[in-house]
């Protein structure tokens, strides 16, 4: 059998992963504004495609994760190697949101999302302590 | 329609009700124990519905048990023919056993309130129950929903018919209530008599007495809600008309408030979080303004204005009633109607009468419209100066403007915008940290109504309030010696002219508040004092989420501090901090939004924040959300007090 890890189609599942786990987000806050606009019969029907898209997401990850983690390329597997690929990828996060995304945000002249980009920054890092801290 | 004992239909099994109780009436803590009476209440309704019943008396007894007694016909008593039991001893002890699931005892049925009679039986200590029917008495007494004994004929003539059912909730079941209230029992029997012109209610308790009974329906009901607000129409609209064997009735009125209170009904039943007989007043309302907007040129063609229905719902107490066959709920408390044809049949019914009502009254109509497009505009502004504010461009023209019109607009009812504004624990906590001599001279810096340094009092010996919009000045130059206009980004007094500034939650809506806090560095003396208070997360975990609440809340949101980070701003502009003050102080929620500047939409989406707060963050930070939705936040309050070093 061919080796997934490097191909096309491994980059198609990671592109089509982060598409659709991006839609199931944005499905459910659709979802959230249909409901308060007054239009429950869309709502109903987006919350339905947000969990479609969530099936579909998982899939894709089923598949990627045999050859490691879309996000950081670490391995996944047990709960250790997974833990340890989320833990990077929020490290990652909390380095780039809080300095680089929050002060260029500062820079092109948007004190909200600048903001709004250093609180995340520090609640990803208080996150990822509480995390680290489970087993350590 | 007969209603005896072969009209009642018997469902098997109710032995789980008090192993678990809440999935029967929701809860075992206050909600679910208020739902007890409740069912009894909406029993007797559904008596009266079915045209059999005119007075309904609540007790509460000094025991903490209940009764509730309806003068309708009291339950059958014959044996029921399926188990040989007498059918009002089968309607107790059976799960799912009444009247209402055949369908021709009673034509619109409220009832069934998701659990029955049985359910209240069963999760009661005691329950007795005396029903008058065919001229005699009957008792029954039952304990934890069982019979105990058979149902006596007690002999003794009686003229009328009824039921009374007095129950003792079992406290070993709802072990988080605090209890029944009667302020929350009159609330409910206050709005089932709008609901129902003509029936009485009435509740007793140790030492009240009160009876409930309108003929105005609930046109009454919403000059009621608007009792201590300002209409902008004299009466409410009433609109009523049918289509397909519904019936909708609706009464409608616009005030000078900004939040909209729908308040909704499906055969009596409260429907809490709306539903789709409310997706279809909302669909009404907003197509029927649009169109009146429209006709008369009140929108800008040009740039394709238009209101959204959440902008003209903004300001609107109603209240909706359907009467519905086949209604359909989510969720075991009945808080929705799901039935996806009523959105089309409120629609309809709905824009057909207001669109007649609005064609023969011009004046109310261009009076609501009005209200709406103004509001929307001025919303537009503010996005458009929240877009604008880039960083070293702050064009004070431009933003007083801006603050003109989000203060100037609630400059009427300031002080009732939200409570922290007048709350005295958080005045005095401010005036105490004072540490300026009698003859110092004070600056508020954006004043408002000027309360925080009214509340130094004789600390100091004049007071300087410095304010953007004509509004603020007029309301604090009642307070302070004077006041004065001006931006903070450039304080109009000379270098080192106070003893003391103070100046209250403004820095979160200013960009780039290192220049403001500059600005009041400089006009402090060397040694002067600079208190600020200021609402903060109680840790990082509940920050992203205190963000997004306070930027729906309002546009002009710039600055999400964090504790620590806000002692290091006061540092880096060259401040020495003294002592830090916290504070905690119930907010109302729905008070605060109740305002022009968060829009419909954001209303919506902050509650929401609230009810489904993540975990981590009710693990720190305190809010309340009662039975009726409504919310109370408890802010963490710092306040700072720092000097400008000699």
């Amino acid at each position: 059998m061919a080796d997934l890890k490097g191909s096309q189609t491994h980059e198609n599942l990671r592109q089509i992963f982060a598409l659709e786990a991006q839609a199931h987000v944005r499905a459910l806050y659709f979802a959230k504004i249909a409901e308060f606009e007054g239009h429950p019969e869309t709502a109903r029907i987006l919350l339905e495609a947000a969990e479609a898209l969530r099936l579909h997401a998982d899939g894709h990850l089923d598949f990627l994760r045999e050859v490691g983690d879309p996000l950081s390329d670490l391995p996944l597997g047990e709960t250790a190697a997974n833990r340890h690929a989320h833990l990077a990828t929020e490290q990652e996060l909390v380095e780039r949101l809080g300095a680089e995304m929050a002060r260029t945000a500062r820079g092109e002249g948007f004190p909200a999302i600048a903001s709004w980009l250093e609180t995340l920054g520090q609640v990803k890092q208080a996150h990822a302590a509480a995390l680290e801290g489970e087993t350590g | 329609m007969s209603y005896d004992a072969a009209s009642i239909t018997v469902l098997p099994g109710m032995k789980a009700v008090r192993a678990q109780p809440a999935m029967y009436v929701g809860s075992t803590g206050d909600d679910g124990l208020h739902h007890l009476v409740f069912e009894l209440v909406e029993n007797a309704i559904d008596e009266s519905l079915a045209g059999h019943c005119t007075h309904i008396a609540v007790v509460l007894h000094e025991d903490g048990s209940c009764s509730v007694t309806d003068n309708g016909r009291g339950i059958p008593v014959d044996p029921h023919p399926e188990s040989g039991r007498p059918a009002c001893e089968v309607v107790l002890t059976t799960l799912h056993a009444g009247g209402k699931f055949q369908g021709d005892s009673y034509g619109l049925s409220g009832g069934l309130h998701g659990v029955g009679v049985s359910c209240v039986n069963a999760l009661s200590t005691w329950l007795r129950l005396e029903i008058h029917r065919d001229g005699a008495t009957w008792n029954q007494q039952f304990a934890e929903g069982e019979a105990q004994g058979d149902l006596q004929n007690t002999e003794s003539a009686t003229e009328g018919t009824g039921t009374t059912l007095q129950f003792l909730p079992d406290a070993s079941i709802f072990t988080e209530a605090n209890g029944l209230s009667g302020e929350r029992i009159a609330s409910r029997l206050q709005e089932l008599a709008f609901l129902h012109p003509g029936l009485s209610l009435s509740l007793d308790t140790p030492g009240t007495q009160e009876t409930w009974c309108y003929e105005s329906g609930i046109f009454g009901f919403v000059e009621h809600l608007n009792r201590d607000r300002t209409p902008l129409h004299p009466a409410p609209i009433h609109i009523r008309g049918s289509l397909e064997g519904v019936e909708v009735e609706a009464a409608l009125q616009w005030t000078t408030s900004w939040a909209e209170e729908i308040t909704s009904y499906t055969n009596s039943i409260h429907t809490h979080q709306g539903g789709t007989h409310v997706a279809g007043l909302h669909a009404a309302i907003g197509h029927t303004a649009n169109r009146f907007a429209a006709d008369r040129g009140l929108l800008n063609a040009e740039n394709g204005e238009h209101l959204s229905a959440l902008d003209v719902m903004e300001g609107l107490t109603g209240v909706l009633s359907l009467k519905m066959p086949g209604a359909q709920f989510e969720g075991q408390t009945k808080a929705k109607l799901s039935n996806p044809g009523a959105v089309g049949l409120v629609r309809d019914v709905v824009t057909r009468e207001l669109s007649a009502f609005l064609s023969a009254h011009p004046e109310v109509a261009a009076n609501v419209v009005g209200k709406a497009i103004e509001a929307s505009r001025a919303r537009a502004a503010a996005r458009r100066a929240s877009e604008r504010a880039r960083y070293q461009a702050i064009d004070p023209t431009t933003s007083k403007e801006i603050y003109q019109k989000q203060f100037g607009i609630r400059s009427a009812n300031w002080h009732e915008s939200c409570t922290w504004l007048t709350n005295g624990d958080l005045l005095s906590a401010h005036a105490n940290l004072c540490k300026a001599g009698p003859d110092a001279q004070l600056l508020d810096v954006c004043c408002g109504s000027g309360v925080v340094s009214n509340s130094f009092g004789d600390r100091v010996a004049h007071k300087t309030g410095l304010d953007l919009t004509a509004e603020m000045r007029a309301l604090a130059s009642t307070r302070l010696d004077e006041v004065v206009e001006g931006n903070v980004y450039k304080i109009p007094f000379e270098d080192n002219r106070f003893d003391i500034v103070v100046t209250r939650e403004v820095l979160h809506l200013l960009p780039q508040p290192e220049k403001p806090l500059s600005e009041i560095f400089r006009v402090l003396k060397p040694g002067g004092q600079f208190i600020v208070g200021q609402i903060m997360p109680y840790g990082v975990v509940d920050a992203a989420w205190m963000f997004r609440i306070f930027k729906k809340k309002q546009p002009l949101f710039f600055n999400n501090f964090l504790e620590p980070e806000f002692r290091d701003l006061l540092a880096s502009v060259g401040f020495a901090l003294d002592e830090v003050q916290e504070l905690h102080v119930w907010e109302d929620i729905d008070l605060w939004i109740n305002t022009h500047e968060t829009t419909s939409l954001h209303r919506h989406e902050i509650r929401d924040l609230y009810y489904n707060a993540p975990r981590d963050v009710r693990a720190i930070h305190p809010f309340e959300i009662t039975a009726d939705g409504t919310i109370r936040d408890q802010w963490r309050w710092c306040i700072y007090s720092s000097f400008k070093p000699l």
